[in-house]
């Protein structure tokens, strides 16, 4: 009997740990989930991760409403706003003074993997999120 | 003296009617949403395992489940446990915690983050407490601070509070599970601040108070708080238990086989464990959003008005767990058919009711854990500061939250892991229930073919919810 279950549980972890490698995938690109249809952003060229944000009626009208990139990247966020606000990116903590007709420029480091909104911090609406794809997989 | 305690508490309530928002009470959640090839692995993962499972039956046929148990009372570190002044103790910081929860939020900064009332409630009571439970037993049966109030009342009085009413067994856990729906009513949509944080607190203590002078304290904390059934139903996963003032070591989730469930109403607080919990992160994807924006919304914006968005998941959250109920129901009456058993269908559904909860456990863990990793570190920089007046008490009020604990990938491995561990569990353990319910061996095993089946579609629900896109509001 013990031998029985010692044989199911050594087929179990080969099975699964099997499984596990023949399913991951071989690169890390920053490929999104299949159900999405939103733009991949390509990591082979060397792009640099600029986006460009117009901030009207504390409402989104040009620029992404979710920035993808890769862990480990610069990542330049140019916004300009119709009014005066802060603008604020949630986990990274970072900030940006919005005056009206100036363009503010926050450059950081996406070294924080995951989904982090971003807000105008004063009315407390969420604009958009930065969506960090993690080195490991 | 219940009749003033009730126009006091009805008039309370006029106060906090929860605000039907489309927010989360409190905390960020930093997830993102697991790879499709992660989903497929879980998915054949727990396929894979539930088969292996049924292998091991296969030759193991003991009807008579028992466990081994450890006697922890020679153990000088367990004994203390049990001991009535380390009990009384924690009594009293329990009690001091409810008091200070309620008071930081009148005198405290009224600001989320500022404040410890929030982060203590929504992380530490609601979160850590559970996940804490699942791991070393129902300590809340001791220091639930509510009951623990009733009882130096009763002290003081010198007489036990025997109620009013005898409580009308039908009634059951329904109460319970009206309370947990209004619960998760705030957690998804109410979005509180420290202020009505408090008031709902101070609401919560009437209703214990009026509820004990109804019907007394033991059927009040068996069959109504809200908290004492559900730490009660996570305590059974636990690898420890207390018998007659001994604890003891015994192998995790064993507890789940002890009995069925005794009532439907329990059955059902059970699948709104899973749904409740599969619903907060279906609410917030692209599928549920997208359908409702360009299918219903179309269609009941004539007869609710406009803006009824809120309604909508008001609506979705009442019917999530008879979609898991739905399902239940089916895959037990397709076991009743395969093994031609003489129990009702109702009566099956009770049997294997407890073995759903490692699933409803797994779902909740995997879903919320990063939470505490992340809003739980913020306590440290609170207690320096609990009210947002700018003190230092313990020098740690400028602490910063590391956050790079939060990898997405480690994430995503862990819930992964955490849902798999949570089927296998559910699988092993409907196996030896069945065992214990059918007549003969093979019944028992031909009985886990639907039983398979259900388990391995709630876990594939788990998934595929933790591999949705989310959405921030945009379609």
């Amino acid at each position: 009997m013990k031998t029985n279950t010692l044989i199911l549980i050594v087929i179990a972890v080969v099975a699964l740990g099997g499984l596990f490698f023949l399913l991951k995938p071989k690169t890390a690109p920053i490929t999104t989930t299949e159900n999405q249809n939103q733009i991949v952003v390509a990591e082979q060229t060397p792009q640099p991760n600029v986006f460009e944000l117009v901030i009207e009626d504390k409402k989104l009208v040009s620029g992404p409403a979710t920035i993808k990139v890769n862990q480990g990247e610069d990542v330049t966020i140019k916004i300009i706003s119709d009014e005066a606000e802060e603008f604020h990116l949630h986990a990274y903590d970072e900030s940006a003074e919005l005056e009206v007709g100036k363009q503010a420029v926050l450059i950081f480091k996406a070294n924080l993997s995951g989904r982090f909104p971003f807000e105008l911090e004063n009315s407390k609406i969420e604009i958009g999120v930065l969506e960090v794809q993690p080195k490991s997989k | 003296m219940i009749k003033w305690l009730f126009i006091l508490s009805l008039a309370f309530n006029a106060l906090l009617i929860p605000q039907p928002v489309s927010a989360h009470a409190f905390g960020k959640l930093y997830n993102l949403p697991v790879p499709f090839w992660m989903y497929l692995y879980g998915g054949a993962a727990a396929l894979l395992v539930s088969f292996l499972v049924i292998g091991y039956f296969l030759n193991n046929t003991s009807k008579n489940f028992i466990y081994p148990t450890i006697n922890l009372s020679n153990n000088p570190f367990f004994s203390i446990l049990t001991k009535s002044w380390f009990l009384n103790i924690l009594k009293g910081i329990s009690v001091f915690l409810l008091l200070l929860t309620i008071i930081s939020g009148f005198i405290g900064e009224n600001s989320a983050y500022s404040n410890f009332n929030m982060t203590f409630f929504w992380i530490f009571f609601v979160l850590v407490l559970p996940y804490f439970t699942a791991f070393f037993g129902n300590v809340y049966a001791f220091i639930n601070p509510w009951k623990v109030l009733v009882e130096w009342g009763e002290k003081l009085l010198g007489r036990k509070v025997k109620g009013v009413a005898e409580y009308p067994k039908n009634l059951s856990y329904y109460p319970a599970l009206l309370f947990y729906f209004l619960f998760i009513w705030i957690e998804l949509f109410g979005k509180t601040g420290p202020f009505s944080l408090s008031l709902i607190l101070i609401q919560y203590t009437f209703i214990n108070l009026l509820g004990v002078m109804s019907i007394g304290k033991d059927n009040w904390f068996k069959y109504c708080e809200f908290f004492s059934v559900f730490l009660r139903l996570i305590g059974k996963i636990a690898p420890l238990e207390y018998h007659k003032g001994t604890l003891y070591l015994r192998p995790p989730f064993v507890g789940l086989l002890k009995d069925g469930a005794e009532h439907f109403s329990l059955l059902l607080f059970i699948l709104f464990m899973l749904s409740s919990t599969a619903f907060d992160g279906f609410s917030t994807t692209l599928v549920w959003y997208k359908f409702y924006w360009q299918k219903v919304s179309v269609l009941i914006t004539s007869l609710l008005g406009p803006e009824p968005y809120q309604a909508f998941q008001l609506v979705g959250l009442i019917l999530s767990p008879f979609v898991f109920l739905a399902i239940y129901w089916i895959l037990i009456a397709l076991t009743k058919l395969i093994t031609l058993s003489k129990l009702s269908i109702k009566k099956l559904m009770l049997e294997f009711a407890f073995t759903l909860i490692p699933i409803a456990f797994v779902y909740n863990l995997a879903h919320y854990y990063n939470l505490i990793l992340s809003s739980g570190q913020e306590m440290i920089r609170l207690i320096s500061d609990p009210f947002g007046y700018g003190w230092n008490l313990f020098g740690t009020a400028f602490y910063t939250p590391n956050l790079s604990i939060l990898d997405a990938g480690v994430t995503w491995h862990v819930q992964v892991f955490l849902i798999l561990i949570g089927h296998i569990a559910a699988v092993y353990l409907a196996h030896i229930a069945a065992l214990r319910i059918f007549p003969t061996h093979r019944k028992a095993l031909l009985s886990q073919l639907p039983m398979l089946i259900l388990m391995v579609t709630y876990t594939l629900i788990g998934l595929w919810i933790l591999a949705q896109p989310v959405t921030g509001g945009e379609i």
